[in-house]
């Protein structure tokens, strides 16, 4: 923990606070939809915190496990301690970059697609992750979307067999922010 | 009827009704009221991210999962389209706090009212640590 708050105090201070370099938000949303005929899988966590740092598109995005939540309290239950085993692995991290960074313009109130590339870290493993995102300046803020899917079997998050039918392999994320200057 | 009947009837309509009871407890269980349970910790804001702060896993032990009640200083509220959150103590360092949706549709007025400079003590679930302490299906005290 102090290591990724002193990271953030580095980030934020080598980088120019005083500008506006740094965007942030804390209620970013993470959707994942692992549905199937048989069973709608449905998780929505809305405190998600995220950071883009405009000098160079570097992106960053933490969501902590036990705050996806779930319609149905029992399948809660059971994705925390279960299948992602949130006690012994709390979050998931993504830290990546935007490479078309310099074609995005800011101050064009437009929707610009972004290509981003990183690696995220869930359930202790890390993998490679590629998708575009669509990235819109409003009013000084930045709206930011993306969906990309992500296999269990990749982060070794076992599915017992009871109930592999009902759970789908290929889990849909989808994720959206909007972005505020962070000045202080 | 027989009476051996009218006893195995009588035992077929209560397993059947013990099972619905069972079937409805464990799978459409609700969530928890957090209005009407009993926090396990009753603390300020400073305390809670400070613990987080010293020692992050001791502290997930302890308050992870958990109900707790939270006194601190609002320093900002933000509504989305999905809900609302307020922060508490710092902006980036201080513990952020996500509503319930429902408890917000049923007490709209309390929710519009609160504002940056006020002490409030909100209950809600511990579900760690980011940069700051995150606590969700949050309901207002006070």
């Amino acid at each position: 923990m102090k290591t990724l708050v002193l990271s953030i105090f580095v980030i934020l201070f080598t980088t120019g606070l005083f500008g506006q370099e740094i965007y942030f938000t804390k209620t970013g949303t993470i959707i994942f939809d692992s549905s199937t005929p048989l069973e709608t899988i449905h998780a929505e966590n809305n405190q998600v915190t995220s950071f883009l740092k405009t000098t160079n598109g570097e992106l960053n995005f933490a969501a902590l496990m036990k705050s996806f939540k779930f319609k149905n309290a029992l399948m809660e239950e059971h994705f925390n301690e279960n299948f992602i085993e949130s006690s012994k692995y709390p979050k998931a991290v993504f830290k990546g970059q935007i490479l078309n960074w310099s074609a995005i313009n800011l101050s064009k109130e437009e929707a610009q697609e972004a290509n981003v590339e990183g690696e995220l870290t869930l359930h202790g493993v890390t993998k490679k992750i590629s998708t575009k995102a669509v990235l819109n300046p409003q009013n000084g803020k930045i709206a930011g979307t993306c969906d990309f899917v992500v296999s269990a079997e990749d982060f070794e998050i076992k599915i017992p067999a009871l109930v592999r039918d009902k759970i789908a392999k290929e889990v849909k994320v989808t994720v959206n922010v909007l972005y505020e200057p962070y000045s202080k | 009827m027989k009476p051996a009947y009218k006893i195995s009837l009588i035992l077929i309509v209560l397993a059947v009704v013990a099972g619905a009871g069972a079937y409805w407890y464990v799978f459409l269980k609700p969530h928890q009221n957090l209005e009407n349970t009993k926090p396990e910790f009753k603390l300020s804001s400073t305390q809670l991210f400070n613990d987080f702060t010293e020692d992050e896993t001791a502290a997930n032990a302890r308050y992870s999962g958990k109900v707790v009640e939270v006194s601190g200083e609002v320093v900002a509220v933000q509504t989305g389209e999905q809900g609302t959150a307020i922060i508490l103590e710092d902006e980036l360092f201080g513990v952020s706090v996500y509503l319930d949706s429902s408890f917000v549709a049923a007490n709209q007025q309390l929710t519009n009212q609160t504002a940056t400079g006020q002490t409030i003590t909100i209950r809600g679930k511990c579900d760690g640590m980011l940069n700051d302490v995150v606590i969700s299906r949050a309901v207002i005290i006070q």
